[in-house]
């Protein structure tokens, strides 16, 4: 039996627990117990006093993310994975980390398990490279998957000098090599479609696999967040934490700069293929960043977050005389967006030259760091999106991410 | 002696397929084959002969493995289809046309080598086609759908087509196949005439030799071995030729009545008296129950035919019984209730 | 005759009614007026609206009218070859070879595509074109060399094979692919109208021109073929030579199209059906224009559909030609009394 203190935003859920936990506290206990609970009175008195902003220890706290909560015991902790995907409602998968050290304590059966300090990871997306480089974490990357797009190179190089193994090759994972690697940890998400999830044919072969919901959140620093997640794998929740604050920090700050600006720029996203224009949604993570850095979406209205499908003639109406126009497909030049459909010729984007793609990064196989650092680092993408729509308020400013298309 | 004009020559000619790396299969060497214009020439023998394979190498639609054909004297393997159309027009086994097709726009077809580019009729084409249909006797016919006929008229329609190609030879295989015998009577006149009365020279392949024999100007016998006879019908069949491209442990050809006998061992002896068509039918029932022909001593079944009022009767003995009938039915029921 | 001249001129009429409809309706509705001052480069029409009609929607219109003419006239000179009123544009495999060129530079080259692009200086809409006639064509080429030395049921199955060996490697393609290559590829095999654009139909039309040419002068030959090749021989047809422009023009009619288009199915199949039905007549003299006629019309109506006007979306094409097709094969089908004795049982 352990003691319970639900770390959460709210403070009410907090002193809730405080009830409950007395009324536990009934019946013949050791000594021992009883010096700890008071202990933990004291503790819980102070952080209702503080609220909920104040970081204590190795807890996470989280502000923006909302999709993972953990939740600490005495001997383990209790990680809690929401919204994994569109229309998982209710569906959480819940994950107890216990110590190699310490004895498995009781857990309800069919707990997912995971020993921490993880020393072996494997991962099935490239994402969390991000977070491997913040925390230093290249040693325990044992696996990864879909090498031709990843960017980070220290791990591409550990992959070719064999210490990092290749577990995937195109929509096929490669469940022998996997198996063989004994990951004590595989991260990857899932679309809670089971012709392409990977998580159950892992689960079957008792695989430590843990779901992450990253993609699904709506904010960018919510999805940069998500570095205390894996930090708690680790027991890195403090470097987490620390670097984490620094990012919203700056964030915030550029957030501030931008909406300091006058007038707001229309900007457009995306390029067809075929005949449709997926463009991203109002709510998507893309509109969320043009909006934060002083740009006005043109699709706003909309009010889904993932793509829209229209058709070029539609678009063309409502974006022809748009300022910007940013990620056209794959191009980094105009000559080559012009080649693709001489039609773009025609939006004022193009004629004034305001054509920017997220392809500075790029590696040439199909890897980009837009993806893997870019994702940790919000408030880098922001600050190139605000060089763009206006550069006069962030002078000396050198790209990151993003380049022009000339 | 006039000049006889052929209009279709073969010499050396030898036909079959060629089977890839393995060679050719010959189905008949060495053959010298003429053709007449204004004859019927019937094309016999046993069922997988080559009467197809013949029939198509000289209309030029299959290549000869050797020899040469000449077509009014030219090579027929230097002309073009479209000379060649103009001179040799067939009807073959084909599988029947499909579609929307009336019979008037079958047998407009046949003038694919006389039209311009378009295919549009010209009036002397129209009056080609009607007079096509008019000989085949199929003028009703003219704006049925073609998968609405029987096969006696679809075939009649075929024929008008290959008429209507303006050919100097028209070439047959197997016309009479599926039709049925009045059908056939009249298709084999209609080719007769044409060969007769329009000049056209006629090859026709057939398994129906009665009507063959009948009808044909000239005879050409084929047998497996490759051998090919010509001839007048009638010298074919007091020569036995007709006997031995046909020979097989089942038929006999007799000469005497021109028809096919089943190869039966007589078990019993007749003996018979009589003349004229009754005296034919009474053998053929008496060969057909299983009795020979011989001398009164030695058989055991004696009829003798006469007449009363013009009628036929059957005076039968048998062991010392005679009985008197007037029908062969009767006279065989009573025979048959002694045995 | 009178009938014939009377249905040729409605099929006229009704073209050039769906294509302006076609211009008029889509994302947002033109009024004729504006179409017309668009047309005429008039300064009262707003720019934007200027800019769909003769950027998107006349070039899709007439890219529309080209495509089902060529599919229709392929489908119709398949259909007689091979005597068979189940051959579409696609039976030699020329769909196959144009999706495996597809595949590969989509699936494969790609990723290194990116490269690719830029050095080649080439779109990757032109290279998807390009990929998919050389697919086409090669395909085509292997067939015709077939087509010296075998009938043409053998032909016909020969196609057929092709394409499932092609479709396997496809196959084979997907399944190493990544999830957003996969949806370009996809895309692609919905077919659509619209990514043709004046630039691309500087070569789309003139192909589709000369392919329909080069069908004029066979079609004497195609009413023999009627009957069969053997008596096509008898009747003056050099059915070898005939058979390789016949196929070759088909095939290439249907590879252009695939290439600038993507795979359009149905268009080839019913389109020569309901001429027959309509027009009653077998000869080609007749079916070609009206193939070329209603297979336009067809191509516009489905592209009309497509577009759904009124929603901010489109209908995959492929789709709304099955949809459309189908019931006019089977009416066409049904409207002969016996389908056996029809279609030579």
């Amino acid at each position: 039996m352990g003691r319970k203190a639900e770390v959460n935003v709210s403070k009410r859920s907090h002193c809730l627990n405080i009830l409950n936990w007395f009324r536990m506290g009934k019946g013949g206990e050791c000594f021992r117990h009883r010096q700890t609970r008071l202990k933990s009175v004291l503790w819980i008195a102070l952080t209702c006093v503080l609220g909920s902003s104040t970081v204590l220890g190795k807890r996470v706290e989280l502000a923006y993310a909302k999709n993972f909560s953990v939740e600490y015991f005495e001997t383990h902790k209790i990680v809690t994975v929401r919204n994994m995907w569109r229309g998982s409602a209710n569906l959480t998968f819940t994950y107890a980390l216990v110590p190699r050290t310490t004895a498995l304590p009781d857990l309800p059966v069919g707990m997912r398990i995971i020993r921490t300090p993880v020393q072996r990871m494997s991962i099935l997306e490239t994402v969390y490279l991000g977070h491997i480089e913040a925390l230093d974490l290249y040693d325990e990357l044992v696996g990864l998957a879909n090498v031709s797009l990843a960017h980070d190179p220290i791990a591409l190089e550990q992959v070719k000098i064999g210490y990092t193994k290749k577990i995937q090759e195109g929509s096929s994972l490669n469940i022998e090599t996997l198996l063989l690697l004994k990951s004590d940890l595989v991260l990857t998400s899932a679309m809670g479609n089971p012709q392409f999830d990977a998580h159950p044919q892992l689960e079957r072969a008792k695989q430590p696999v843990v779901i992450t919901a990253g993609y699904m959140e709506e904010h960018p620093l919510g999805r940069s967040e998500w570095l205390k997640f894996t930090a708690v794998f680790f027991d890195k929740e403090e470097a987490a934490s620390r670097i984490f604050d620094k990012i919203a920090k700056r964030y915030n700050e550029l957030s501030d700069i931008a909406s300091s600006a006058g007038s707001r720029p229309t900007v457009l996203a995306n390029a067809p293929y075929g005949g449709t224009w997926h463009v991203p949604g109002g709510r998507s993570y893309t509109a969320r960043a043009i909006e934060d850095a002083g740009g006005n979406y043109l699709f706003s209205d909309d009010a889904s977050s993932g793509g829209l499908p229209k058709d070029f003639e539609s678009v063309y109406h409502r974006a022809a005389e748009v300022d910007f126009w940013l990620h056209p497909g794959v191009h980094r030049d105009l000559e080559g967006l012009r080649s693709q459909d001489d039609r773009f010729a025609r939006f004022r984007a193009f004629e004034i030259g305001n054509v920017y793609n997220n392809t500075l990064q790029s590696n040439g196989t199909g890897g980009n760091d837009i993806w893997e650092r870019g994702v940790l680092h919000p408030e880098w993408v922001l600050e190139d999106l605000i060089a763009i729509f206006h550069p006069g308020l962030i002078p000396n400013h050198s790209f990151r991410f993003y380049e022009k298309l000339n | 002696m006039s000049e006889e004009r052929y209009v279709l020559e073969a010499s050396g000619l030898s036909i079959g397929y060629v089977q890839g790396k393995r060679g050719h299969s010959v189905v008949a060497e060495d053959l010298n084959l003429k053709l007449l214009e204004g004859e019927l020439v019937c094309l016999l023998g046993p069922n997988g002969v080559g009467k197809s394979t013949l029939i198509r190498t000289l209309a030029g639609l299959d290549k000869p493995l050797a020899g040469r054909i000449l077509m009014e004297g030219a090579d027929a393997s230097a002309m073009v289809s479209r000379e060649r159309a103009r001179f040799a027009s067939v009807v073959l086994t084909d599988q029947a046309p499909h579609g929307m097709f009336t019979a008037y726009s079958i047998v407009a077809l046949g003038r694919h080598p006389h039209t311009r580019w378009t295919g549009t009729l010209s009036d002397q084409d129209r009056s080609r086609i009607e007079w096509a249909l008019r000989v085949v006797g199929a003028e009703s016919l003219s704006e049925r759908q073609i998968g609405e006929l029987s096969d006696g008229e679809r075939q009649k329609v075929m024929i008008a087509r290959a008429l209507a190609q303006d050919a100097k030879v028209l070439f047959l295989d197997e016309p009479t196949a599926f039709v049925d015998l009045p059908r056939r009577v009249e298709i084999m006149r209609i080719l007769r005439d044409l060969a007769h009365e329009e000049g056209l020279a006629v090859l026709l392949s057939s398994h129906d030799l009665d009507l063959s024999i009948r009808c044909a100007d000239e005879l050409w016998l084929m047998n497996p071995e490759g051998i090919l006879v010509q001839g007048y019908p009638e010298d074919l069949a007091l020569g036995r030729q007709i006997a031995q491209t046909f020979q097989s442990d089942e038929v006999d050809w007799d000469s005497d009545e021109g028809c096919f006998r089943l190869h039966r061992q007589p078990k019993r002896l007749a003996s018979m008296e009589g003349e004229g068509s009754v005296a034919l039918w009474t053998r053929r029932a008496l060969a057909r129950k299983g009795y020979g022909i011989g001398g009164a001593d030695s058989a055991e079944l004696e009829v003798i035919i006469t007449y009363l009022n013009g009628h036929p009767i059957w005076r039968v003995r048998i062991s010392e019984t005679w009985r008197s009938f007037d029908s062969l039915q009767s006279m065989f029921r009573w025979v048959e209730s002694i045995s | 005759m009178n009938r014939t001249s009377t249905l040729l001129i409605a099929l006229i009429f009704f073209n050039l009614l769906a294509l302006v409809l076609n211009i008029g309706l889509g994302s947002v509705s033109i009024s004729i007026s504006d179409i017309l001052g668009s047309l005429s480069g008039s300064e009262k029409v707003d720019a934007v609206l200027t800019g769909i009609v003769l950027e998107f929607r006349l070039p899709r219109g007439l890219t529309a009218m080209l495509a089902g003419s060529a599919l229709s006239v392929s489908g119709l000179m398949m259909q007689t070859v091979f005597r068979n009123p189940l051959a579409d544009p696609f039976v030699l495999g020329v769909n196959g070879g144009a999706s495996l060129g597809v595949a590969i530079t989509l699936l494969v080259l790609a990723p290194s595509g990116i490269a690719l692009t830029q050095d080649l200086r080439l779109s990757g809409h032109i290279l998807v074109v390009v990929a998919a006639s050389v697919g086409a064509g090669a395909v085509l080429m292997t067939l015709l060399a077939f087509a010296r030395r075998v009938d043409v049921m053998s032909l016909l199955i020969l196609g057929l094979m092709i394409s499932y060996g092609v479709g396997a490697i496809v196959s084979i393609l997907i399944f190493y692919s990544m999830a957003d290559r996969l949806q370009s590829f996809f895309n692609w095999s919905f077919g659509n109208f619209s990514s043709v654009t004046w630039t691309h139909f500087l070569v789309f039309a003139p192909s589709v021109v000369v392919g329909l040419a080069a069908v004029v002068p066979q079609i004497k030959s195609l009413d023999a073929f009627l009957l069969g090749e053997r008596y096509a021989s008898s009747m003056g047809v050099n059915v070898r030579r005939s058979r390789i422009l016949i196929l070759g023009s088909a095939s290439l009619l249907a590879g252009v199209v695939t290439g600038f288009c993507g795979p359009i199915g149905f268009v080839g199949i019913a389109a020569p059906h309901f001429c027959r039905l309509l027009f009653r007549a077998p000869s080609h003299r007749i079916l070609v224009p009206s193939a070329i006629l209603f297979g336009s019309l067809i191509a516009l109506i489905a592209d009309l559909i497509a577009k759904a006007p009124g929603i901010e979306a489109t209908l995959p094409l492929n789709a709304v030609t099955a949809l459309i097709g189908a019931p006019v094969v089977v009416a066409a089908l049904l409207k002969q009394r016996n389908l056996r004795r029809v279609f030579g049982g």
